[in-house]
């Protein structure tokens, strides 16, 4: 009989982490996630519509992950509604459009109220990816560098990670969320530190015993 | 006018007598339902036509008399004027029982619209040839399957392949249109250049522009999301040329007069529609849009009597819209604009200022009248969260069955005035919300406040029985507002009593026992709260919806784009963004809109003063002060998982203990590193618990002393704490037997 190998034996045992998409309106949100989940950029609409959020499997460093994507979209106003969304979440992703400073200068405004929906004792430690989208456009019209963001990542949150992406060319779509996956187990880790333990479990297949060899 | 189906006789202006089409009556209620009450009846054209001055508007004269005296008389229009009130002023010219723009609305929900001939031979001939010929066409097949096609309708005619030639030229025509290869249709850019991606597919432009197959359901989607695709002067110019064709495009026949009417009316109708949109997003850039649009389409004379009301109200409001800062700031953005709009008001030919309409604009309007009242509540419980007072003493003072009627009443005026234009392009979300969509961002607000109101109340009981009085009362509030159907504030209620401020106070919900299933089951997250719209769809309006999920579904097709990857339009889309729309609408429109007596109406009601989130929290806190197994573990969800897996894995030691029990002592063996692990464990519990006890015992006193006086630092501060894990971890250990 095949022996199980590591993967077959974890990936019913995978880790589930939450992760939750904000920013202001029309910042690309919903078409990362339809990048990094469909690999499309504006298709037809499929049986996703009305899902508020999407599932994806992946492994970080052979450890098998569930990423519970949670989408906000059009209901960021509804603030005490949000929040109820964010609750469990293990990490976050803040996510503007390079083109539009607005929804820049918002980020702090969205990262302290999401902290602010979470226990006390997170806050300080909750990581969180940045992400400034829209990066195909004319780069003329781009009105946030780089620097700027990356400056404003810095000040905001520990542990972080800033990427610019654009959700249309899928340029860096694979990189926010694998980093939203590795930071978000690593909280997960810190928290229960038992959590691959309990999870990752190789079910070593029961020996069989040994028939006893009083015969002779 | 009538409001059966069938023929009536009605007198042309002409002197001639026509057929009036009266449509099937259209039944509807619950937009998301099947048809329950019929809750409107007959059907409604979009023109009076008991006015046939209204209808064909042959001389100008009775416009400019029209528009005089709506311009001598201002005084009755609201701020928002429209085209349709200017026209109604005048009572000489127009005999309408109901409010025009009422009519119009109407007049949008059926399946498609009145019409007048005066050959109903002629259409029904060609109506069979051109829809023949259309379907052929979008099959693709050759001219002898449409000549199959229109064979056995009564005069069809063999077709020519030039005709076929001409109609794909005057689809080519529409897909190359000068204007719009200019600047529409670019969304984004890529390193080989600039991609025009949007175009408007044959489908689409025949479903816009052949009367025969034109519904005015996809017209209105089409008039709702044609802004993505290009500018409302684009749009106008391009079917203005399309429809004004004389000759068949088929036949090269001269087009019957009724015809052109028809086509005219067509044209009126979207000019009209666009207005309303202008009106909805009006400001200095759509002003200088539309003024040029108006311009060149009076020489249309047909139009000129429409495009001369327009201009009258759009002064008016340009007028008014210039004494706002936005207005202002729009007209400074640059000096060409700041010259078109001074120009614009120039040439109006109302240049006073309607007094009494701006002093009208100044009062808070009825649905305006909470969010108004309660951003302007600034008090001195900011500075300190303690000395907040809810506006309730007692649990008592409470009564659900009241205050649900007050939010009832108030949520249907501020709702039944919501308009079809403030979900144009996530307005909501986006700069100038409150101008764009004033509707939504006060329902946001409200909800908002409400919810936090609610936790506030609960908080700021001083004893845990009082506060789950508190929660019990204002749980009932939120049935009895589910159960007569106003969601927004049942579900705002409810969030409040969810708030984690207030679940985390265990003493309190120990006390409390309002049983929160139904609504839990009702209000849950999943697939954008589908149970509630499922719920919402089975009811019966009056209604007032929690508009958020549907917001949510709008920013996800927002999001998406509304086209395929060539670039065509996606007409599924488009119209299932129509219908989302269609129907809050449509509950907007039947939400009973009553006038509010503000002095009635208790101030707590007008300003919903409540705490911020994070003073609840503080406030929380300071009610039920955690204990340390809470701060060190954030939810208690998390211990008890947490003991449950301990217990599920001490059972399974438990059992494979007792199995090897039951094996022969040499076959006990295999279990040996169970036994062993066990043993090692059992050890280190023995050992490391009594450390972890005497660590835990230090840990405390640190920790309380740490907290007492942080706390007494700073209010609203989260108290920081060290050593989480480390505490956790140890908690867990001294819980497990």
């Amino acid at each position: 009989m095949e022996q199980p190998t590591f993967f077959d034996s974890t990936i019913n045992n995978k880790v589930t982490l939450k992760v939750v998409f904000i920013g202001d309106c029309n910042v690309g949100k919903t078409s990362l996630l339809e990048q990094y989940i469909h690999k499309t950029f504006k298709e037809q609409y499929k049986a996703t519509l009305g899902t508020e959020f999407y599932t994806q499997e992946l492994l970080l460093d052979d450890i098998p992950v569930l990423l519970q994507i949670w989408d906000t979209a059009g209901q960021e106003r509804f603030k005490t509604l949000s929040s109820s969304y964010f609750r469990g979440a293990d990490a976050c992703c803040l996510v503007f459009d390079v083109n539009t400073e607005d929804s820049f200068n918002n980020i702090r405004m969205w990262h302290d109220f999401f902290l602010q929906s979470l226990d006390n004792d997170q806050t300080s430690t909750f990581p969180f990816v940045i992400v400034g989208n829209k990066i195909d456009l004319n780069p003329e019209s781009r009105l946030v560098s780089s620097t700027q963001a990356e400056e404003l990542s810095q000040s905001l949150a520990s542990p972080y990670k800033y990427f610019d992406a654009s959700a249309k060319t899928a340029q860096n779509v694979e990189d926010v969320f694998v980093a939203l996956a590795q930071l978000a187990l690593q909280k997960k880790q810190q928290e229960e530190p038992d959590v691959l333990t309990d999870t990752l479990k190789v079910e070593t297949p029961a020996p069989i015993p040994k028939q006893s060899s009083t015969c002779c | 006018m009538s409001s059966s189906p069938g023929e009536n006789e009605v007198s042309h202006p002409t002197g001639r007598t026509m057929s009036l089409i009266v449509p099937s009556t259209k039944v509807r209620d619950n937009p998301f339902s099947t048809p329950k009450a019929q809750k409107k009846t007959g059907s409604v054209s979009l023109f009076n036509t008991q006015n046939p001055a209204l209808l064909y508007p042959r001389s100008r004269s009775s416009f400019s008399q029209a528009t005089s005296l709506a311009s001598s008389n201002p005084t009755q229009h609201s701020p928002s004027i429209s085209p349709f009130q200017v026209l109604k002023d005048n009572s000489s010219l127009t005999s309408h029982d109901s409010n025009e723009e009422d009519d119009f609305e109407m007049m949008n929900e059926n399946d498609e619209p009145d019409y007048m001939i005066d050959d109903l031979t002629w259409l029904d001939r060609k109506r069979s040839e051109w829809s023949a010929k259309i379907r052929a066409l979008k099959s693709n097949k050759g001219p002898n399957a449409q000549s199959t096609a229109a064979t056995g309708q009564k005069g069809s005619r063999s077709v020519h392949l030039s005709n076929k030639s001409e109609l794909k030229s005057f689809l080519d025509r529409l897909n190359a249109s000068p204007s719009k290869q200019s600047e529409l249709g670019i969304r984004y850019e890529t390193d080989e250049g600039t991609i025009n991606i949007i175009r408007i597919n044959p489908e689409l432009a025949l479903r816009l522009i052949v009367e025969q197959i034109l519904d005015v359901d996809d017209l209105n989607t089409f008039l709702f999301c044609y802004r993505k695709a290009m500018k409302p002067t684009e749009l106008v110019e391009l079917l203005t040329n399309l429809l004004s064709v004389q000759t068949d495009l088929i036949t090269n026949e001269p087009l019957p007069e009724a015809h052109i009417q028809k086509m005219h009316t067509t044209i009126a109708l979207i000019l009209l529609r666009l207005w309303q949109h202008y009106n909805d997003h009006f400001d200095v850039e759509n002003y200088i849009a539309m003024n040029s649009l108006l311009v060149r389409l009076q020489t249309l004379e047909y139009l000129k009597p429409f495009t001369d009301a327009i201009e009258k109200a759009a002064t008016i409001r340009i007028s008014e819209l210039e004494s706002t800062s936005i207005g202002k700031s729009l007209a400074k953005n640059t000096e060409e604009r700041k010259s078109v709009f001074s120009a614009a008001i120039a040439t109006s030919s109302v240049q006073t200022r309607n007094k009494s309409l701006s002093d009208d604009k100044t009062l808070p309007m009825k649905g305006e009248l909470l969010s108004t009242a309660s951003s302007s509540a600034q008090s001195s419980w900011r500075e300190s969260p303690l000395s907040y007072q809810p506006p309730f003493q007692t649990p008592e003072a409470i009564d659900p069955h009241a205050v649900a009627s007050i939010m009832i009443n108030s949520d249907s005026v501020m709702f039944s005035k919501l308009r079809r234009g403030e979900f144009v392009s996530t307005a909501w979300a986006k700069e100038n919300k409150h101008l764009k969509s004033p509707t939504i961002v006060a329902l946001t607000e409200r909800f908002t406040k409400l919810s936090l109101f609610t936790a506030s109340v609960i908080v700021c009981g001083s004893t845990a029985e009082r506060r789950a009085r508190f929660y019990d009362q204002l749980g009932a509030t939120s049935r009895k507002l589910h159960k007569h159907q106003d969601f927004q504030s049942a579900y705002a209620i409810f969030l409040g009593m969810q708030n984690r401020s207030v679940t985390r106070l265990k003493k309190t919900m120990e006390e409390v026992k309002f049983q929160t299933d139904r609504l839990t089951e009702v209000y849950n997250l999943s697939e954008r709260q589908k149970t509630l719209r499922t719920h919402i769809s089975s009811c019966s309006p009056p209604l007032v919806p929690f508009v958020a999920p549907y917001l949510g579904l709008l920013a996800g097709f927002e999001e998406k784009g509304g086209f395929m990857q060539d670039g065509m339009a996606d007409w599924r889309v488009w119209k299932s963004m129509h219908k989302i729309i269609d129907d809050l609408v449509f509950f907007a429109r039947t939400c009973t809109e009553r006038e509010m007596d503000k002095e009635a109406m208790p101030l707590w009601m007008q300003e919903l003063r409540g705490l911020e989130d994070d003073e609840i929290n503080v406030l929380s806190r300071r009610r039920e002060e955690p204990e340390h197994r809470f701060i060190i573990d954030p939810s208690d969800e998390d211990i008890a998982e947490k003991s449950r897996r301990r217990m599920e894995r001490k059972e399974q030691r438990q059992a494979k203990e007792d199995q090897r029990k039951t094996l022969p002592p040499e076959e006990q063996g295999i279990f040996d590193y169970d036994s062993e692990d066990e043993e090692d464990e059992s050890d280190c519990d023995s050992e490391e618990l009594a450390w972890h006890e005497r660590s835990l015992e230090k840990k405390k006193v640190k920790i309380g002393v740490q907290r007492s006086s942080l706390w007494e630092e700073s209010q609203n501060a989260p108290v920081p704490i060290g050593n989480v894990y480390l505490l956790r971890r140890v908690s867990l250990r001294l819980k497990t037997p």
